[in-house]
């Protein structure tokens, strides 16, 4: 493979130069508009999966049907459909439904039913009643490389506020210290990486009868709309030194405390090459300056109807879980969100439960 | 009858001409005497035949011709003493092929005895009688010579134009004969060749801010004469002048071509104050781009790469300045530019689907002469003066882009921190080594920068140097040698850190041409050469910038290929109605060493997985040869005066290609010679049109069908990973093509009001293996309607008022038609089939008031102003619609319009003589 993608920028930022010319010559503008066609297709039917060896390890499949582009639906799950993990010896597991349309597992290390091991290889079964059967390919787990640490870089931009002033905003950069061999491997990882971050939230101290003031810890993910790979075949080196992998805007998140959960993930060249080409769908535009976009090629295919065109991909893998604390020192003491006059109504800072996907448990990595 | 042309007429009696000055009724030829009367005496040694006649001839009243010189050229030693003329030629033809005839005393024709009879008719006698007795009036102009004549040849004219105060060579002006129809146009060095029957005729002379001559002229034998116009003080009325004749979309041969008015184009509307040749052409039919501000133009559905753009004899691979919103023609050293957009003839090869050959113009030969421009975007100048007074001019055209200035200026770090520039700068000098004999030298520059921020950033430029000897060897054969050398650089950098790095590549040329022209005739032209062009690639490199940077250099193996030909065209005019134009070209394309090449396994696809074997190939050595004959023929059948039917087809073959998946373009993609993997695309071309003009020409009207197919075309797999990929052929998938459509057009040429309408209804689709699953689809270039209307009114000689309007069907795009999530919440699109959608519809309307120069010709400072509104009513023409989509949302498509409001600007330009 040649130089990765990931690595270079797609040259659609040229838009950015385009932009550039909009704001001199304030002329240009992007409007939300229909587009003549076809129409739109929903209903195909989607099988993605993963198998992360990790502790516990955990096998995940997700089967849906397409969402139609026009019509601003949701992906359909598909209900009842017979899930199995295999392994080369030809143990096979029967992944149970969590949720609609989602099998999940956790799978101990010391599993007996399917060990999962690094080095060997799996795939999944599906079995959909008015479908028939689908399978993946063989997905090997290749050994992830355990990176060192992860190190902080608060960098400043200017730019136009609502108002159209200038403004500075701070930015901290995450950047990876990571070797690019597993030990004992002889070739180097590809990698993927994917976040989590949690902040901590103090309600508003309100005087009279009551608990105090209470501590929350929301959970949000992080740089969801990228996706974010290195292949270690593509750099002479042997390590990555300070490799940016992720940017957050420094904000209130910042002001107490902030957590960021990254993944770091073993693929397969194949596994590599399907999300290579996920990162590329989903930045693709339709501009100008761009590829047509294409079809993502998956592993999934009918046993019966080879043919038939099915979406998604299995992969298995080995995770490596890494946590790096950010005090609010280190993001320069931003200001708190609730030190602001508390809102009428429902105030989350008067009630941070009330925030989304928050919780009063502090997370057990939290301060590492 | 070809044996009538080439028969030279001698008349004998010199001394008895030269009486005829005296008096008209002494002229030999108006005289009958009894030939055989005539006594001859004389001693001669060892001279030809035709020198021997010649002498006893002299001072006889009778004149002698001669069907074939060569016939005479025998040297002999013969006696004559007071014998008859008849006992002379009687001893002097013993024993050879030669014969001869008296007619009616006064002429002596030679020439083969087997011919003598029967050739020279009664036709060929009443012609001649018909000349000789057309008494020169005192004011015409005696062209050639009598003793020369021939009453059917048709002699070469040739000449010079001059202003007659200055003494400077006029180029440009327009030189016609009134019967005939004959019309030519003074070349740079004001020189001029027009074929002309022997008689009287009269000869007219037209060039803007001069008087019209009218000078009547006795043609007896080709020669050479020199006139002078004068200078109009005020033209209240002027003449247009065309350089082309006036009914030349009927009487030309070559079908689909189009040819750029340089003189108008100052009044159609521009962009930002810019006159930009590519503008002009978009507006003509069959002529489009994929959407506004992409780089180059596509004609009848092919792609930009497939466009031989050429300037002078030099090809330009890149022809915009930023991005597409400018082409890098500087108007003010353009002498002309042309299109064909499908039948090219045979000089011309390389590229499948059209030729764009612009002509630059020499220097003023007689005087300094200095322009300058100012744009909201640009500002030019351009100097031209002679270094020998009408022997050699230089002339220098640069225009610059100031947006890096403007930037400075900008509210924001990141505008504040990028930078836009663009120039270009023509050089050229023209020397008359002698009359027929010019030298033209000739270097251009051509450069475009872009920085945004600390992001990225790209540039690339074109060097070009070429020379070229064009002479006239005699009134029939012509030459023109060219030499091209040629350096095309890109290159992309990305400064930020992490992967700062440089990714460049270039293209070299050296290209020789020559071709020979021979006129046989006024109704037979051939014209043959060679041309070969050396090429030298860099299909890429890539080396980091700073030292975090994770880029791993990486330098493609250089590629050369030798692109060698020759070809030979012909012109001729079969009948009064019929005229063909064809010719052939034969290629040869060496793709060479020094390269590795990868083989791959037989009967398997050609994938990475795939590879058994690497080759290398030591420097010089073939490693791979492609062959093409290339045959090109056009043909017009007139109806009548007004109307005729021209076809043509052609066959092209493309040995180097841009590599890019992109739906545009950009001037940064690499090029990729035809080597082992990749063949070269081939196309057939045809076309047929009908044409009519109404009211004497002012109006023109057209309908042209055309049709294309193209093979083994470069198509792209999905997700091809193009950069820096030493085995590209992987990602390619080879395809065909085809394009067609029907072009209309109605022209008024003069006028108050003029203008024209072009109308292309036209369908361009591509097949290709991995993609659509086979099925035919339409291309990036499938625009079904494109209309271009251009008004121009003329309200007075200055002042002008033009509108132009063009409207396209939206161009076909690939679209999202589902999403599905994945377990990080990811929304990952489900695209359709390859270009299933289409972006709205553009259309768009521009105005323009044009204050050209004053009435004066002769003053020293000139100016003119030009306004123009861009988009008149707003119209947000998609410049791409993409598509948006954020975390746990569904993508959203977007129209994004460049110039997506009303757009004034004012440009100026002063010019000093």
């Amino acid at each position: 493979m040649t130089l990765s993608r990931s690595i270079l920028p797609e040259f659609p930022r040229i838009y950015q130069w385009v932009l550039v010319l909009l704001i001199m010559i304030g002329t240009g503008c992007i409007d939300e508009i229909e587009l003549q066609g076809n129409g739109a297709k929903g209903g195909q039917l989607v099988i993605q999966g993963s198998l992360v060896k990790g502790c516990p390890s955990l096998v995940n499949v997700r089967v849906s049907r397409t969402a139609s582009f026009s019509e601003r639906d949701l992906p359909t799950p598909v209900v009842q459909a017979q899930v199995f993990l295999e392994d080369r010896s030809g143990n096979q597991l029967l992944i149970p439904q969590q949720e609609p349309g989602v099998y999940q597992m956790e799978l101990a290390d010391t599993s007996q039913l399917l060990p999962v091991v690094a080095g060997n290889e799996y795939r999944i079964s599906v079995t959909i009643s008015e479908n028939g059967q689908f399978q993946s390919s063989w997905e090997r787990i290749h050994p992830v490389p355990q990176a060192d640490s992860v190190s902080l870089n608060i960098v400043a931009r200017e730019s136009l506020d609502f108002n159209g002033q200038v403004t500075t905003n701070q930015y901290i950069q995450y950047l990876i210290h990571s070797p690019l061999k597993a030990d004992g491997a002889t070739e180097k990882a590809r990698l993927r990486w994917t976040f989590e971050s949690v902040y901590q939230v103090l309600e508003t101290f309100v005087p009279g009868p009551g608990a105090g003031p209470q501590t929350c810890y929301v959970t949000r993910g992080l740089n969801l709309d990228k996706v974010v790979l290195f292949n270690g075949n593509e750099t002479s080196s042997d390590r990555l030194e300070g490799y940016f992998i992720v940017e957050d805007e420094i904000d209130y998140q910042y002001g107490i405390g902030f957590l960021l959960r990254i993944r770091q993930n073993s693929l397969s060249r194949e596994a590599h090459r399907y999300w290579d080409q996920v990162s590329q769908a989903i930045s693709l535009s339709g501009g100008l300056f761009e590829a047509s976009p294409g079809v993502i090629e998956g592993n999934m295919s009918n046993v019966n109807e080879p043919e038939e065109s099915v979406l998604g991909y299995f992969y298995a893998s080995e995770q490596q879980d890494l946590v790096r604390f950010v005090n609010p020192v280190e993001a320069g003491s931003p200001a708190h969100f609730c030190s602001l006059p508390a809102f009428d109504g429902s105030d989350p800072c008067l009630d941070c439960q009330s925030i989304i996907f928050s919780t009063k448990e502090q997370p057990p990595d939290w301060g590492q | 009858m070809r044996f009538y042309y080439f028969v030279i007429f001698i008349l004998s009696a010199l001394p008895v001409f030269s009486q005829s000055n005296d008096s008209q009724s002494a002229d030999p030829l108006l005289t009958h005497h009894d030939s055989t009367e005539i006594t001859v005496s004389g001693r001669f040694e060892q001279q030809p035949v035709s020198a021997i006649l010649k002498q006893l001839l002299q001072n006889k009243p009778i004149s002698l011709f001669i069907s074939d010189e060569g016939l005479l050229d025998q040297p002999k030693t013969i006696t004559f003493s007071r014998v008859t003329l008849t006992e002379a030629l009687a001893d002097l033809f013993k024993d050879t092929s030669v014969g001869y005839i008296y007619y009616r005393d006064y002429a002596l024709v030679v020439g083969p005895k087997s011919r003598i009879n029967q050739d020279y008719g009664g036709r060929y006698y009443s012609r001649l009688t018909e000349i000789i007795s057309q008494v020169a009036d005192p004011d015409e102009l005696i062209i050639g010579d009598r003793q020369s004549l021939n009453p059917f040849e048709v002699v070469t004219l040739s000449g010079q134009i001059k202003d007659d105060l200055t003494g400077g060579l006029i180029a440009g002006a327009t030189v016609m004969l009134s019967d005939s129809g004959a019309i030519t146009v003074t070349d740079d060095s004001g020189n001029f060749n027009i074929k002309v029957a022997t008689g009287k005729r009269n000869l007219i002379v037209q060039y803007i801010g001069y008087d019209q001559l009218v000078k009547p002229i006795m043609v007896y034998s080709n020669d050479t004469i020199s006139l002078a116009l004068s200078k109009n003080v005020l033209n209240l009325d002027e003449v247009t002048i065309e350089a082309v004749a006036d009914d030349a979309n009927i009487e030309s041969t070559q079908v689909g071509m189009e040819r750029i008015d340089m003189k108008g184009i100052n009044k159609i509307p521009v962009f930002l104050g810019e006159v930009d040749i590519e503008k002009v052409l978009l507006l003509q039919p069959g002529v489009s781009k994929v959407a506004e501000g992409s780089a180059g133009f596509n004609v009848r559905g092919g792609e930009v790469d497939q466009n031989l753009i050429l300037l002078d004899e030099g090809l330009l691979l890149n022809s915009s300045h930023a991005l597409g919103f400018l082409s890098t023609f500087n108007p003010d050293m353009v002498q002309s530019a042309e299109l064909y957009k499908g039948a090219m003839p045979a000089y011309y090869g390389g590229r499948l689907s059209s030729v764009l050959d612009v002509k630059t113009r020499n220097g003023d030969f007689q005087n300094f002469k200095l322009k300058a421009g100012l744009s909201p975007i640009a500002g030019k100048l351009n100097v031209e003066t002679p270094v020998i007074r009408d022997k050699s001019s230089i002339s220098a055209g640069l225009r610059y882009n100031y947006a890096d200035l403007v930037l400075k200026l900008g509210n924001t770090p990141d505008v504040r921190q990028s930078s836009s520039f663009f120039y270009d700068a023509l050089i050229r000098y023209a020397h008359k080594i002698t009359q027929n004999t010019n030298v033209e030298a000739s270097f251009y520059w051509s450069n475009d920068e872009f920085r945004f921020s600390r992001e990225f950033g790209f540039d690339y430029q074109t060097l070009m140097a070429q020379m070229s000897i064009k002479s006239q060897i005699n009134p029939r054969w012509f030459s023109n040698l060219s030499l091209v050398a040629n350096d095309y650089q890109s290159s992309r950098q990305e400064l930020d850190n992490n992967i700062a790095s440089k990714l460049d590549n270039y293209v070299r040329y050296l290209k020789l041409k020559e071709v020979l022209s021979y006129v046989v005739s006024e109704s037979f032209k051939i014209d043959g050469g060679i041309s070969a062009i050396l090429y030298k690639v860099n299909p890429g490199s890539i080396a980091p910038t700073s030292e975090t940077s994770v880029v791993v250099s990486k330098q493609l193996e250089n590629e050369q290929g030798l692109e060698s030909a020759i070809f030979i065209q012909a012109e001729l005019e079969a009948s009064a109605n019929l005229s063909f134009s064809g010719g052939l070209r034969g290629v040869w394309y060496q793709y060479r060493g020094p390269k590795s090449v990868y083989q791959y396994t037989a009967g398997l696809p050609v994938q990475l997985e795939n590879i058994e074997d690497t080759l290398y190939f030591d420097k010089g050595e073939i490693i791979e040869s492609y062959y093409s004959l290339e045959p090109r023929l056009s043909f017009r059948y007139r109806l009548n005066p007004t109307e005729s039917v021209k076809g043509g087809y052609s066959r092209t073959v493309q040995f180097i290609n841009q590599i890019s998946n992109f739906t545009a373009p950009t001037p940064s993609s690499v090029w990729q010679l035809s080597n082992t993997h990749i063949e070269p695309a081939r196309a057939h071309n045809f076309s047929l049109g009908f044409f009519k003009n109404y009211a004497e020409n002012l109006w023109e009207t057209g309908i042209e069908g055309y049709f294309r197919t193209m093979d083994q075309l470069t198509d792209y797999k999905d997700f091809a990973d193009l950069n820096v990929n030493d085995h590209l052929e992987t990602e390619l998938a080879s395809g065909q093509g085809r394009s067609y459509g029907l072009e209309l057009s109605i022209r008024k040429k003069r006028g108050l009001f003029n203008g024209w309408l072009s109308y292309t209804l036209s369908r361009t689709e591509r097949q290709v293996d991995a993609i659509n699953s086979g099925e035919w689809y339409p291309s990036n270039l499938d625009k079904t309607h494109d209309v271009s209307l251009v008004g121009i009114f003329d309200f007075n000689q200055r002042h002008s008022i033009s509108i132009s309007f063009n409207y396209a069907t939206g161009r076909p795009t690939t679209a999202p038609i589902g999403s599905y999530l994945n377990e990080d919440g990811l929304v990952i699109p489900v695209y359709s089939q390859r270009n299933e959608f289409r972006t709205p519809d553009f259309h768009r309307l521009d105005l323009s008031y044009t204050i050209g120069q004053g009435y004066n010709k002769s003053k020293k400072v000139r100016t003119s102003w030009s306004f123009s509104i861009y988009n008149l009513y707003g119209r947000k023409n998609p410049y791409s619609v993409f598509f948006v989509q954020k975390p746990f949302n569904f993508p959203t498509a977007n129209r994004f319009a460049v110039l997506g409001s009303v757009f004034p600007s004012v440009s100026f330009n002063i010019e000093i003589q």
